[in-house]
């Protein structure tokens, strides 16, 4: 994951306008609070929700398990530029036939976004994804020369 | 803003009980001329430790996670805490305990609670 420098001054409000930076600040400040996680600057703007991510790194590859109960495979997009993986999609609520009546609605819908950017390069041809009980994890084999190399030195 | 409190919210129900590290999945709670709808996000739960129980006016829904990532993996973030997840909801008057249907797809568990026949809407014909 990329590091960035945070700088106090930046989102300070000077007027109306950077009400939406001050914005942006309590939103980091709410991410930092509850959950301590990555959640990449700007992706809430886009997005309606934001599904909890894992990410792994295993010898040969990356994992990246998102929870996405109740969404379809048909709508999630996986794009891979460089070492940036962004996942897309969007959860529907599901339209039945016959008049429904809502008396509560916690669960999220609407478009989502995540990107990482991976410590190291992958194999871009080789990525897959598998979707089970609403866990997506996207495999991304790492390329050969980012794998852990032993080296022998001899000792004259 | 209140969208972005939502998520703060969310966030906060995603936090688990730091005893037992279970959440209280959210749910969707909706009425049907013949039944109440329950549809309860739980992605990852395994099928095989999955519970639903009535017990009197309690229906309670637990069900465990299966490993996330192996051994040999270091997780470089985690967002994702939980090991299970438990929540209880009271039924009313009007739900049939006998007759209820559970269904788990896609990590969303669906319980479909009939209404008992009293509950249910009559029409009156007029003579």
């Amino acid at each position: 994951m990329t590091l960035v420098r945070w700088n106090p001054t930046r989102d300070l409000p000077g007027s109306l306008s950077d009400m939406l930076g001050m914005q942006r600040e309590i939103n980091r400040m709410f991410d930092r609070l509850f959950r301590g996680d990555v959640a990449e600057e700007g992706a809430l703007e886009a997005a309606s929700w934001c599904p909890a991510v894992d990410v792994a790194e295993l010898e040969d590859r990356y994992e990246v398990k998102l929870e996405l109960p109740g969404v379809a495979k048909e709508d999630v997009k996986i794009a891979l530029q460089e070492n940036q993986l962004t996942i897309r999609g969007e959860k529907k609520q599901e339209k039945e036939a016959g008049g429904k009546n809502y008396h509560r609605v916690e669960r999220s819908y609407g478009s989502f976004q995540r990107t990482f950017t991976l410590p190291a390069h992958v194999k871009a041809d080789r990525v897959e994804a598998s979707f089970r009980d609403g866990l997506l994890t996207v495999a991304l084999p790492k390329a050969e020369e980012s794998r852990p190399r032993q080296i022998d030195v001899k000792v004259k | 803003m209140t969208q972005n409190i939502n998520h703060a919210g969310a966030a906060l129900m995603r936090r688990p009980d730091p005893m037992t590290l279970t959440v209280a999945p959210p749910a969707d709670i909706y009425e049907t001329p013949e039944a109440f709808v329950l549809a309860v996000d739980m992605p990852g739960a395994a099928r095989e430790a999955m519970e639903v129980t009535i017990d009197g006016d309690a229906l309670v829904i637990r069900a465990g996670v299966a490993p996330r990532h192996g051994a040999e993996a270091s997780v470089l973030a985690r967002e994702i805490h939980h090991t299970g997840y438990e929540r209880t909801f009271t039924l009313g008057e009007g739900i049939d305990r006998a007759s209820v249907d559970a269904r788990f797809e896609h990590g969303v568990l669906t319980l479909k609670l009939l209404k008992s026949e009293k509950a249910k809407p009559r029409t009156i014909a007029i003579r």
